[in-house]
C-alpha cells in the first residue's frame, strides 16, 4: 500500500492553526488571571482609592471582578445552554421530533435577539450580583444551546452507533460507552462559547455604569468612567486588558471548536 | 500507433512547459454588474425554459424580506412605542422613543453597510494578495476581530470627543470597524479555501482550466464564495452593532433609543426601559431582514431557502 | 511508435517528469495523442492523474515540479469534481466560457450551447439552466460541462475524473457521447479517472499510471479466486420486506410516508454469496440494513434459523422482559460491513478496545484473557497486523479502516456477512486487495455473503446468485452466470453494458424517490417502453428455472 500512502493532491491536510490560537488564548487568559490575583501585592494597600493608584495596578485589580464574574456567568451560561440542548434531545426521543425542533428553533430565534441589552437593564432594575450573573448567563445560553444541539444531532446520526447496535450493545451501554465519551468534547466546546459572550456583556453593562457594583471593580466600569472624564491615562490600561481578555476568550472558544472538528 | 507512452532514457532537462493559448479571439465577457439580479432579468429573454422571474427589479427581494419581517420587526417597535405612550412617566415618551429609533437606525445602518462591504473586500483581497496594502489591512482586520468590540470603540470615541474631536464621524467609525473586522474574519478563510487546493477550490480550478481570465475568475468564481459566509454572519454583526450603538448613544449623550433605555434603567424605571428594549428588539429584526434581503439580492441561489431556521 | 509525423499531433510530451517534493509522480513519459483519439489514463487515488492533466494544461497543481517538454494545441481542462461557481446561474457561466473563447455574445453563446446539449443527449425539457449548479442534478451538470466543451470546440479536451460519482449507466452514456463528439470533430480527448470509474470504456487507448509510469492496464480478475462451492440449505428467509419513512403531515393533517422498499422476498442459503445490484435509489442498502434489522423494516418478516429477528429487535412493550438473548444470538451470526468503515469506528476508542467490546458483548463464552488473542487472529485474517489494534480510528487510512471493519465483522464468528458497498471508498489496487481478502475470508469460513454494490461485473464475479434492484423492487433475479452473460431485463442489460465499458441503452437519469413515474419505474428511460408500461408495475415472473424477470416486454424487441 506504500504507493498510495500519499494523500491525493486535491485533499491537503488541514492546518491546525485554530488549536494553536486556542492554546495562546488560554495562556493569555491564565496570565491575566494570575496578574489580577497578584495585583494587591503591587497596589500596596491603595486598593480602596482606585483613581489615586497607579492606573495599571488599578486595572489589574479590576480584572479580579471582571474575570471572576465572567467565569461564574460562563459556567452558568454554558451549563444552561448544554442543558437546553440535552432537553431538546430528550424531548426528541421521548415526545417527538416536532417538540425537539420547537425547542431548538426557540434557542435559534433567541440567539438572534439583542439579549446583551438585558444585562444593563438587569443591572439597573434588579441590582443584585447573583441576579445579574443569572441574566448574563441567560444571554449566552441560547447560542450555546443551538451549537450544542447541532453537535448532538450530528453525533446521533453517526455510523458507529449503528455498528455498536450491530454488536447487540444495549442502549444503556451505547449511551455509556459511545455517546457520553463522544459528547464531552463538543458540548464543552459549545460551552466555552459562553465565555467571550458573558465577558463582553458584563463589560458593556459596567461601561454604562449598570453592571457590577463599584466595590467589585470591573474593566468596563473603569473604561466607562475614564471615557466620561476624558482621561486617556486612566482609559488605556483597563481598555487594553479588556481587549486582550476578550481576544483570549474568543481564541479559546475558536480553538476548542477547531479541536473538536479535527478528525 | 498513434498514442505512444514510452519511458525514455533521455536525460531530463528542465525546460519551460510549452503552452499555447486557445484559438479564437480572447474577449472578456463580463455579464454581471455587481449582483446577479440585473443579468438574471436580461437572461430571461433568451431562455425559453425560464420560470417567472422574481428578480427582474433589484430591490424586490429586499422588499419581500421586509414584508416577511413585519411581525418580528415592526410589531415590536409599534408595541414598544405604544407601551411607552401608556406606561412611561413623561408625556412625550412615545415621540422621543420614535425619534430615538430613527437615530439608532441612522447610526447602525450606514456603519454596518459600509463596514461589512469594506471588510469583505479587504478580507478577500488579503487572500489574493497577502502582501499588498489592502491585503495587510484585511489581515489586520481579520486578526483584530475580537480585540475591538463595538462598545469598547464607543468608549474610545467618547474619550476622543471629550478630548475635543467631532462626534458624528467618530461614532460611525466606531460602529463600522467591528462590522468590518467580523466581515474580514469570515471572508479571509473562505477566500483562501476558494483559491486553495481543497475541494472548495474546485470552482476556481475549473474556471482556470476553462481558460477564463484571472479577473473573471476572482470576481465570479472566488469572491461569491467569500461573500456567502459574511452574509451568513450578518446576524452576529447586527447584534454587535446594536450593542455598540447603545453604548455610543449613552456615552455621547445622543438622543437614541438605546440612550433612552439606559437612562431609564439608571433611575430604575422599568416603565421607561422595557418599551425601549422591546423597540430595539424590533429594530434588530428589521436590520436582520434588511441583511437577508441584501443577501438574496446578491445571491440569487438563496431566494427559495429559509435561512436561520436550522433543521 | 512513429514520432515524426507530417502534421504535429495536438498533444505531445517529451520525457515529461512530474515531481511532488521528492516523490516522482511521473517519470519521463512520452505521450502523443492524435486528432479524434480518445485516451484514458487510469490510476488510484494520489497516483498523479490530476498533476499530469494540470501539467499538460500548463497549470500544474501547487507543489508539483514539471520537467521535460509539453506541446499542446488550444485546450480546455475540465477539472476534478466538475464544480462551477455554485451560486451563479449555469447558463450565465457557460455563456461566459463560450463567449470568452469564441467572441460570441450571450445569445450566440447560448445557441451554440444548445447544439452541444443536443449532442450530449440532454432533452430540451431538462434544460433548467437558469438555476445555479448546486440546485441541478450532478448528471445534468456534467452533461452541461461536456456540452460547453463541445460548444467551444477546442483542439484538445482534458477531463479529470469525468462524471465520477454518477451511476455507472448514466456515466457511461455521457462518456460515450463525449467520445463520439471527439471522434466526429477531430478533438484529442484525454480522460483521467480511477480504474473502476469506467473511463476506459469509451477510450481508444488505455494507459494506467502506476509507480510513476504509464503502462498498459492490468486486466481485472474476471472470475472467482477459487471455484465456488455449491450452497447448502436456506437459513435466512425474508418475506415481504418493506421500508417506508414517515414524512411531514399533509395539508389536511393526514399522515404521509415514503415507501422506498416494496415487499422483497429473499432466501439465503449457507455458503451462498448473493449480490444485490442496483444504482442510486434502488434501495439495495436499505434492504441490506433491513435484513440486519438495523433498523427493522416496517413491513414483512426476517427469519434467521427459525427465529423471527424483527420481534427480537423491536423494543419490548412496557412490562415485558427484553429478549436480549435471542437478539444477541442473531447479531452474533449476522454481521454487517459498512460503506464508510472509518465512520463506523468510534473516534474516542482505539480499534482494539472496540473489537474487545464487540467480543465481550457477542461472545461472553470466550474468557477475558483469550480475547486479545482472538482479536489479533481476526486482524491478521483480515489482512492487518495485530498492532493495528493499538491505533485510533482517525489514524487509519481508508483501506486499513475497511480491513479493520472486516476484522470486527468476523470476530464473533458469524455465519452471514451483510456488506453494503464495503469497498466504496477504495480505488484500484486497494479495492482489489480488499475484495480478495473478503472472498478469502468467506471461503475459509464458509460464510454466506450478501453484497450490495452498484458495480455489476465486480459484484457478480464472486457470487452464486444476483438480484437486480430498481426503485425498491427486484427486477431480475438469476444465478450469477446468467446475469453475467445473458440478462433479460433492460436495466440489467444496461448495467452489464456499463460494467463492460459499453454504451448502456438507457436514456436520461433515474427519477428521484419523490417523483417516481406511475407503472414501471424504468419506463421513461427504457428502450422497450410502450404505453402499457405506464399502467402497471410489472410483476416478477419466472422465465426459466431460477430466473425471474419483472418486465412487460422483456421478450419483445424494441419498437422503432
Amino acid at each position: 500500500m506504500a504507493e498510495f500512502d500519499q494523500p491525493p493532491l486535491s485533499q491537503p491536510e488541514p492546518q491546525p492553526t485554530g488549536f494553536a490560537r486556542g492554546l495562546s488564548g488560554a495562556a493569555v487568559l491564565a496570565a491575566l488571571a494570575l496578574a489580577a490575583a497578584a495585583a494587591p501585592l503591587m497596589a500596596d494597600g491603595s486598593a480602596l482609592h482606585r483613581l489615586d493608584a497607579d492606573p495599571v495596578a488599578a486595572a489589574l485589580l479590576d480584572g479580579r471582578g471582571s474575570l471572576s464574574f465572567a467565569l461564574l456567568a460562563a459556567v452558568l451560561g454554558g451549563a444552561l445552554g448544554i442543558g437546553w440542548a440535552l432537553l431538546a434531545g430528550l424531548a426528541g426521543t421521548l415526545v417527538g421530533k416536532g417538540a425537539e425542533r420547537r425547542i431548538v428553533i426557540a434557542a435559534q430565534r433567541m440567539a438572534g435577539w439583542p439579549l446583551a441589552l438585558l444585562v444593563p437593564l438587569a443591572g439597573g432594575l434588579l441590582g443584585q450580583v447573583w441576579l445579574l450573573a443569572l441574566v448574563t448567563a441567560l444571554t449566552a445560553a441560547p447560542a450555546v444551546a443551538a451549537l450544542a444541539h447541532a453537535e448532538l444531532s450530528v453525533l446521533m446520526r453517526a455510523e458507529f452507533l449503528t455498528a455498536a447496535r450491530a454488536a447487540a450493545l444495549p442502549e444503556r451501554e451505547v449511551l455509556r460507552r459511545h455517546l457520553i465519551p463522544n459528547l464531552m468534547r463538543p458540548l464543552l466546546a459549545a460551552g466555552t462559547l459562553a465565555l467571550p459572550r458573558v465577558l463582553a456583556a458584563e463589560s458593556f453593562a459596567s461601561l454604562l455604569g449598570l453592571g457590577l457594583p463599584p466595590t467589585l471593580g470591573s474593566w468596563g466600569a473603569s473604561v466607562g468612567l475614564a471615557a466620561r472624564l476624558g482621561d486617556p491615562v486612566a482609559f488605556a490600561p483597563p481598555a487594553l486588558l479588556l481587549a486582550l481578555a476578550l481576544w483570549a476568550a474568543c481564541a479559546i472558544a475558536d480553538g476548542v471548536a477547531a479541536g473538536v472538528r479535527k478528525p | 500507433m498513434g498514442i505512444a507512452a514510452i519511458q525514455a532514457t533521455l536525460p531530463v532537462e528542465k525546460s519551460g512547459v510549452g503552452k499555447s493559448r486557445p484559438a479564437g479571439k480572447t474577449r472578456t465577457l463580463i455579464l454581471l454588474p455587481g449582483g446577479g439580479g440585473g443579468a438574471y432579468g436580461r437572461m430571461s429573454h433568451h431562455m425559453t425554459h425560464f420560470p417567472s422571474d422574481p428578480f427582474a427589479k433589484m430591490p424586490r427581494p429586499v422588499i419581500r424580506r421586509l414584508i416577511d419581517a413585519v411581525p418580528t420587526a415592526v410589531l415590536p417597535m409599534a408595541a414598544g412605542i405604544g407601551l411607552s405612550a401608556l406606561v412611561a412617566p413623561q408625556p412625550d415618551a412615545a415621540m422621543s422613543l420614535l425619534r430615538g429609533l430613527a437615530v439608532t437606525l441612522l447610526l447602525t445602518l450606514p456603519s454596518l453597510a459600509v463596514g461589512t462591504a469594506l471588510g469583505t473586500l479587504a478580507g478577500s483581497w488579503a487572500a489574493v494578495a497577502p502582501r499588498s496594502a489592502g491585503g495587510l489591512a484585511g489581515r489586520l482586520l481579520a486578526g483584530a476581530g475580537a480585540l475591538l468590540p463595538g462598545f469598547l470603540l464607543a468608549a474610545l470615541a467618547a474619550l476622543a470627543v471629550r478630548v475635543g474631536a467631532s462626534a458624528a464621524p467618530l461614532g460611525w467609525t466606531a460602529l463600522s470597524v467591528p462590522a468590518a473586522c467580523q466581515a474580514a474574519r469570515l471572508a479571509l478563510p473562505a477566500m483562501e479555501r476558494a483559491l486553495g487546493s481543497g475541494p472548495e477550490g474546485g470552482a476556481v480550478r475549473m474556471a482556470r482550466g476553462l481558460g477564463l481570465d484571472e479577473r473573471t475568475v476572482l470576481r465570479h468564481h472566488a469572491l461569491p464564495q467569500a461573500v456567502a459566509p459574511v452574509m451568513g454572519g450578518l446576524r452576529a454583526a447586527v447584534l454587535a452593532a446594536m450593542v455598540g450603538s447603545v453604548a455610543l448613544e449613552s456615552l455621547l449623550d445622543l438622543p437614541g433609543a438605546g440612550a433612552l433605555m439606559i437612562d431609564a434603567a439608571r433611575v430604575g424605571s422599568a416603565a421607561g426601559a422595557v418599551p425601549a428594549l422591546v423597540a430595539l428588539g424590533g429594530l434588530t429584526a428589521l436590520l436582520n431582514a434588511l441583511g437577508l434581503g441584501v443577501r438574496d439580492w446578491i445571491d440569487p441561489a438563496n431566494h427559495s431557502s429559509t435561512p436561520y431556521q436550522g433543521a | 511508435m512513429n514520432h515524426i509525423a507530417a502534421k504535429p499531433a495536438p498533444v505531445e510530451t517529451e520525457a515529461l517528469t512530474l515531481m511532488l517534493g521528492d516523490r516522482v509522480l511521473l517519470d519521463r513519459a512520452s505521450l502523443r495523442v492524435e486528432r479524434g483519439q480518445v485516451l484514458a489514463v487510469t490510476g488510484g487515488a494520489g497516483s498523479g492523474k490530476t498533476a499530469l492533466l494540470g501539467a499538460l494544461a500548463g497549470r500544474p497543481p501547487a507543489g508539483v515540479d514539471v520537467a521535460g517538454g509539453v506541446r499542446i494545441d488550444g485546450h480546455l481542462l475540465i477539472a476534478q469534481g466538475g464544480r462551477l461557481a455554485p451560486r451563479r446561474p449555469l447558463a450565465l457561466q457557460v455563456a461566459e466560457v463560450v463567449g470568452h473563447h469564441l467572441g460570441l455574445d450571450l445569445r450566440g453563446a447560448l445557441r451554440r450551447m444548445a447544439d452541444g446539449l443536443d449532442r450530449m443527449g440532454v432533452p430540451p425539457a431538462a434544460r433548467r439552466f437558469d438555476l445555479p449548479p448546486e440546485q441541478l442534478p450532478d448528471s445534468l451538470r456534467w452533461a452541461c460541462l461536456f456540452a460547453m466543451a463541445a460548444a467551444v470546440g477546442p483542439a484538445v479536451l482534458l477531463v479529470d475524473a469525468p462524471a465520477a460519482g454518477l451511476d455507472p449507466t448514466v456515466r457511461l452514456r455521457l462518456l460515450h457521447r463525449l467520445a463520439d463528439w471527439a471522434r466526429a470533430d477531430g478533438v484529442a480527448l484525454i480522460l483521467a479517472g480511477r480504474p473502476e470509474d469506467g473511463v476506459a470504456g469509451p477510450a481508444d487507448h488505455v494507459l494506467a499510471l502506476r509507480r510513476g509510469r504509464l503502462l498498459p492496464p492490468i486486466p481485472l480478475r474476471a472470475g472467482p479466486l477459487e471455484p465456488l462451492e455449491p450452497p447448502g440449505t436456506a437459513r435466512l428467509h425474508a418475506r415481504g420486506v418493506g421500508m417506508s419513512y414517515p414524512l411531514a403531515p399533509g395539508p389536511r393533517g393526514e399522515a404521509r410516508s415514503l415507501a422506498v422498499l416494496h415487499g422483497i422476498d429473499l432466501d439465503l442459503r449457507t455458503g451462498e454469496t448473493l449480490v444485490l445490484l442496483g444504482e442510486t435509489g434502488s434501495a439495495k442498502a436499505t434492504l441490506a440494513r433491513s435484513l440486519l434489522c438495523l433498523p427493522p423494516p416496517t413491513a414483512g418478516t426476517v427469519v434467521w434459523m427459525g427465529r423471527d429477528l424483527m420481534a427480537a429487535a423491536t423494543p419490548p412493550a412496557a412490562g415485558e422482559e427484553p429478549n436480549h438473548g435471542g437478539l444477541r444470538r442473531a447479531r452474533r451470526d449476522l454481521q454487517p460491513l459498512f460503506p464508510d468503515p472509518a465512520a463506523s469506528f468510534d473516534p474516542a476508542m482505539t480499534v482494539g478496545t472496540q473489537l474487545a467490546l464487540v467480543l465481550e458483548n457477542l461472545r461472553p463464552d470466550i474468557a477475558a484473557d483469550r480475547r486479545d488473542h482472538r482479536i489479533d487472529e481476526a486482524l491478521e485474517e483480515a489482512g492487518l497486523r495485530p498492532e493495528a489494534a493499538l491505533r485510533w480510528p482517525a489514524a487509519l487510512t481508508a483501506a486499513e479502516a475497511a480491513h479493520a471493519g472486516l476484522a470486527r465483522a468476523i470476530l464473533s464468528e458469524p455465519r452471514v456477512l451483510v456488506a453494503d458497498e464495503p469497498a466504496a471508498g477504495l480505488s484500484a489496487e486497494e479495492r482489489e486487495r480488499f475484495l480478495d481478502t473478503l472472498m478469502a475470508v468467506r471461503d475459509r469460513r464458509r460464510l454466506s455473503l450478501i453484497l450490495a454494490t452498484e458495480r455489476y461485473g465486480e459484484g457478480l464475479r464472486d457470487a452464486h446468485r444476483g438480484i437486480v434492484m430498481l426503485a425498491g423492487r427486484v427486477v431480475e433475479s438469476a444465478d450469477a452466470g446468467t446475469l453475467r452473460t445473458a440478462p433479460l431485463h433492460p436495466y440489467s442489460r444496461a448495467m452489464l453494458a456499463a460494467s463492460l465499458g459499453g454504451r448502456p441503452a438507457l436514456e436520461g437519469d433515474a427519477p428521484s424517490a419523490f417523483g417516481q413515474p406511475a407503472g414501471c419505474p424504468l419506463r421513461r428511460r427504457c428502450p422497450l417502453a410502450r404505453e402499457f408500461c405506464a399502467q402497471a408495475v410489472p410483476e416478477l415472473e419466472e422465465v426459466a428455472s431460477g430466473h425471474h424477470v419483472a418486465c412487460h416486454y422483456w421478450d419483445t424487441p424494441a419498437e422503432e
